[in-house]
């Protein structure tokens, strides 16, 4: 008896067993598509900022039945190691909009497809060549350019007129001076108002630093790219201008990009598609308030650009069907007419290497706002970010020295030289 | 205590009145007063949210912001369930959730038993493993686990050697498995079933009843109280679990749970536009929880009795 | 071996193989890969031991962050256990216990998005709700998040509000099983309120509080998912914790081999650590374990 009812109960564990497996089968069998092909898009554009290129890619699903295509939202800071996961995972995205900065880590590491010549082609043809310098390794152009942006001086007009400055500062002393007497701080030393601001990303922590750096004549990276300047004089003053304005209390850790706004920051800066931003938070009030200028680094200023490209996953298995993707996406959609992607980028109040979308785009790119910008790039002004393997791990550790140096933790003699250390370390062990 | 005291006397009653019924010693409502002081100190973080969540744009841009909100902006909470995939998150979490609540159950209950009640080679060893086991923190497990659930054989399209396909990584049982055994379960399930009496079982098994059937109808009715307070416990701390998930959801976004799904998408959250939605999701994704806790706190406070201290 | 004999067996299967696939096959893996060099979308190779010879000579952090840890660990641990035990034992002699402990529980039952969102809005240098309320009385308000000498603090600050709930809750337990007459012994001798806290409800709870201790301990030296989300270990990295570094080694830059190493390094001091702590109680003769 006993031994009967064990056995059964046996069985029943068993069963058990069996079927929990069975249900773990049935849960991991994935669904595979009847028939037709999926392309899976990833891009850090939120819903809101991509909506011009939404429409397009349901058109494109209409003119093209049996693809689908799926876009996958990715947080800026979390893309690339997201981008690597993916990888990992064995079912990686199909088509990526990456930072130029990453090229040289990526296609070294063999994660990138190789274009088509016809894509190549339509590259060459269509695209100022500055925006795709910064793509190009190992002889290839990697994929189609997009979005680019450049950094200027933001400045509020109002904040300006009331603290009696005329016009905004042209070199470093100015910009120190004038920083100090916009910001007013509450009884509890709070700044209320902050003469100048940055955002708190390791991006954000780094952009003003680079600016300067480059107006002084400067460049992160020697030319061979083994090792940086860091430790020059030009580096130390663009840092020390910045250490002064901590010190005169021109700006505090806490003022950010995001007060611009409420009108409790003078000066940032930012890149230009901080427009849309701008335009949807003051509405009527942003020819009267906001104002662009040149970067504070004397006559001989410059600053920085950055860029994003498209680029095909070397593992997709529909290669063809996303370069044809692409390439429809960054064409005019009419002759004299804009792309989608153009639609995007200048919707977004971001400038583009698109030869006919800068054209079609006269309206869009002459005002006042984005004028300036349009011409640091033209006259070449606007020095291309260095794609340079464990590019994010570099600019993390930059932005974690130069930190230190503003909040007073290190001088800022020592917080470079450290930095440069640091960075060495990282560029040696790649080669 | 006779009579009610009179609330006029303690508020208006001239001081010759009152002597008759003085305030109490102070250290009887001094603790209320410091018992509110902190129960002030812990709602005010979920006020602040809630009316962070109500603010309109223009309050938000104010200089100073305001921060009483004049026109709450209740259709934020429409907005949460419209403009992000709230409604996703919350079934992902509720299936995640309750998936591994229902596991652990079953293998804490079924290990916890066969501890307390069975002689056998090795227990001791066994039970200093499960306690031993609980020292070592998860941050260990993160990278190696991405790779066994990657390279799990024939899943998600992997060969017999673990390659070709995704494995278990875009599956639900990537948040499950991980989670399938609680080494704290299933130590408190063994301290409560040891004072199950022996007497109990022999006499069913003297009544010729099975050893699966002790436990299931003996056994685990006895044990009801304990499973439903780590039953609560586990709920609890699987519906808040982020790293883990943050770390495999990352790219499988149709499984990210709530807290996970918020975290990831903090890009959107970028200017003051945004912060009231976010501040509205925060809310919608505490409120169940709270809920679903305060209805069982009951159990939730004997488990800490049963299960935290051990002599 | 009887069929008898098979039984505990039986009933332990689940979490052997459990034991085995996600225990000691991850740890195995896991220490494997801290002799290699592991990275993003580079081929790795053995490295021997320079996982831990970068960590423990070369990288420039890796130092700082255990000092940040065994503030952050010992900051928490002076804070919240006083704090617990005092809101414990009012608790215990109040009325309304429930409903106290269900408040003083709340932040437990939040998951830490949702903590650190809301605790950034709070802390806000001129915005935030605290130094509104500090400057109606006239107080000075620091950047709480941003000012590298007050970070850690409030990052102390809220992981005590979240976690004070679960300390108060497994003390109040403690405190149920301390027999009433005790209490009675020590008024009749004329007892003040906080000698009776200190002389007779602290002894007796020797226990209870020996094993919050211990827990509380492992996990402030482990805990990191705070720091990510309120203050990305920043500004300057002075909020950076041990594991969280190892998640930024791992998960942001991509390097898992180290990331690995340092996962070895920092379990190995909170195991000596929690083995230290459990010696100097057992002779102080409390088995606390």
């Amino acid at each position: 008896m006993i031994h009967l009812d064990r056995r059964t109960s046996m069985k029943r564990l068993v069963d058990g067993i069996v079927r929990a497996l069975v249900v773990v089968g049935a849960l991991t069998a994935t669904g595979a598509s009847a028939q037709g092909i999926t392309l899976t898009i990833a891009t850090h554009y939120t819903d809101e900022q991509r909506g011009p290129l939404t429409g397009c890619l349901r058109e494109y699903e209409r003119l093209n039945p049996g693809t689908a295509i799926v876009h996958r939202q990715l947080s800026y800071r979390d893309f690339l190691q997201t981008l690597f996961m993916s990888r990992m995972s064995g079912k990686p995205p199909d088509i990526y909009n990456l930072s130029t900065a990453w090229t040289a880590q990526l296609v070294e590491s063999g994660a990138l497809a190789v274009p088509p010549a016809a894509v190549t082609d339509f590259v060459v043809g269509n695209y100022l060549a500055n925006t795709s310098e910064t793509m190009t390794a190992n002889g290839h152009v990697w994929g189609i350019p997009a979005e680019v942006d450049v950094y200027m001086l933001i400045y509020n007009k109002i904040l300006f007129a009331r603290a009696g400055i005329a016009k905004p500062p042209t070199n470093a002393d100015e910009f120190v001076k004038d920083a100090a007497s916009i910001s007013k701080s509450n009884r509890q030393g709070q700044l209320t108002t902050a003469g100048f601001g940055f955002g708190p990303s390791p991006d954000q922590v780094v952009a003003p630093f680079l600016t300067l750096l480059n107006s002084n004549g400067g460049s992160l990276f020697s030319p061979d790219r083994k090792s940086t300047n860091l430790t020059s004089a030009t580096a130390r003053d663009a840092l020390e201008t910045e250490v002064r304005l901590f010190t005169t209390k021109g700006t505090s850790r806490g003022a950010a990009p995001n007060q611009f706004s409420s009108g409790s920051l003078g000066m940032m800066i930012v890149p230009n598609w901080y427009q849309k931003q701008l335009h949807q938070e003051l509405g009527e009030h942003f020819d009267e308030t906001v104002g662009v200028a040149p970067i504070p680094g004397g006559m001989n200023w410059r600053t920085v650009q950055y860029g994003f490209f498209w680029a095909v996953d070397a593992t997709s298995q529909h290669p063809a069907e996303a370069w044809a993707l692409l390439k429809w996406l960054n064409t005019a959609r009419t002759p004299g007419g804009r792309s989608c992607v153009g639609d995007m980028l200048l919707d977004l109040g971001a400038l583009t290497g698109n030869k006919d979308d800068l054209a079609a785009s006269a309206a869009d790119i002459g005002n006042p706002f984005m004028r300036p910008f349009v011409d640091a790039l033209s006259s070449g002004r606007a020095l291309p970010e260095v794609s340079i393997p464990h590019a994010n791990e570099i600019k993390d550790l930059l932005s974690n020295y130069t930190e230190r140096a503003l909040l007073g933790m290190l001088s800022p003699e020592q917080a470079l030289s450290e930095a440069d250390n640091g960075i060495r370390l990282i560029l040696r062990e790649s080669e | 205590m006779s009579a009610q005291p009179n609330p006029n006397l303690a508020t208006q009653g001239t001081p010759g009145r009152i002597v008759r019924r003085p305030w109490p010693a102070p250290g009887v409502w001094l603790k209320y007063v410091f018992l509110t002081v902190g129960a002030v100190i812990m709602l005010v973080p979920f006020a602040d949210m809630v009316l962070g969540s109500l603010r309109t744009i223009p309050e938000r841009l104010a200089h100073p912001p305001v921060y009483w909100p004049h026109d709450p902006q209740w259709r934020n909470f429409g907005r949460v369930f419209r403009d992000l995939p709230m409604l996703r998150w919350i079934g992902n979490s509720i299936i995640v959730t309750t998936a591994v609540t229902g596991v652990q159950l079953v293998t804490s209950a079924m290990a916890g038993y066969a501890l307390a009640k069975f002689k056998f080679k090795g227990r001791d060893l066994m039970l200093r493993c499960v306690l031993g086991a609980q020292m070592f923190p998860f941050f260990l497990f993160l990278i190696p686990m991405f790779f066994i659930l990657r390279f799990w054989p024939l899943a998600g399209g992997n060969g017999l050697t673990g390659q070709g396909g995704t494995g278990l990584l875009n599956n639900y049982l990537a948040l499950i498995l991980p989670f399938a055994v609680s080494w704290y379960g299933i130590f408190m399930m063994r301290q409560f079933m040891v004072s199950i009496p022996d007497e109990l079982l022999d006499a069913a098994r003297v009544d010729g009843a099975g050893e699966f059937r002790i436990f299931f109808t003996i056994a685990l009715p006895l044990a009801k109280t304990a499973l439903a307070t780590l039953g609560i416990f586990v709920f609890i701390y699987q519906w808040n679990e982020v790293i883990w998930s943050m770390t495999v959801t990352r790219i499988a976004p149709r499984l990210q749970t709530v807290p996970v799904g918020i975290y990831l998408i903090r890009g959107a959250f970028i200017d003051e536009r945004t912060l009231s939605l976010q501040q509205a999701s925060l809310a919608v994704s505490v409120v169940p929880v709270l809920v679903l806790f305060l209805m069982l706190q009951r159990y939730y406070v004997r488990g800490v009795t049963a299960g935290g201290v051990k002599g | 071996m009887t069929k008898r004999q098979a039984i505990p067996y039986v009933f332990l299967t689940p979490v052997m193989l459990f034991g085995v696939v996600f225990f000691v096959l991850p740890i195995g893996f896991a220490f494997y890969l801290t002799f290699t060099n592991f990275q993003a979308f580079v081929p790795h190779r053995g490295v021997g031991l320079l996982n831990y010879k970068y960590l423990l000579a070369r990288d420039p952090f890796f130092f700082q962050t255990m000092r940040n840890t065994a503030v952050f660990a010992l900051g928490s641990l002076a804070l919240e256990i006083p704090i617990a035990l005092i809101v414990a034992y009012t608790i215990s002699k109040s009325r309304f216990r429930a409903f106290w402990r269900s408040i003083y529980w709340l932040p437990m039952a939040t998951n830490v998005v949702a903590i650190a969102f809301v605790w950034k809005f709070l802390l806000d240098g001129p915005t935030g709700l605290l130094n509104r309320i500090l400057d109606v009385f006239g107080l000075p308000g620091p950047g709480w998040l941003t000012d590298p000498k007050f970070a850690m603090l409030s990052v102390i600050l809220v992981f005590v509000w979240m976690t004070l709930g679960s300390n108060m809750l497994l003390l109040s337990a403690g405190m149920e099983g301390i027999d009433e007459s005790s209490y009675e012994a020590a008024r009749m001798d004329g007892a003040n309120t906080f000698h009776i806290l200190t002389r007779v409800a602290i002894p007796l709870l020797k226990p209870t509080l020996l094993f919050v201790m211990t827990t509380d301990l492992i996990v402030c030296l482990s805990s990191f998912p705070l720091m990510l989300v309120l203050t990305e270990g920043g500004p300057a990295q002075t909020t950076t914790v041990t594991a969280l570094y190892m998640y930024q080694m791992a998960f942001a830059n991509l390097r898992l081999g180290r990331a690995s190493a340092a996962a070895f390094i920092l379990f190995l001091l909170i195991l000596a650590v929690t083995m230290l702590q459990l010696r100097l109680f057992r002779r102080g003769g409390i088995d606390a374990y």
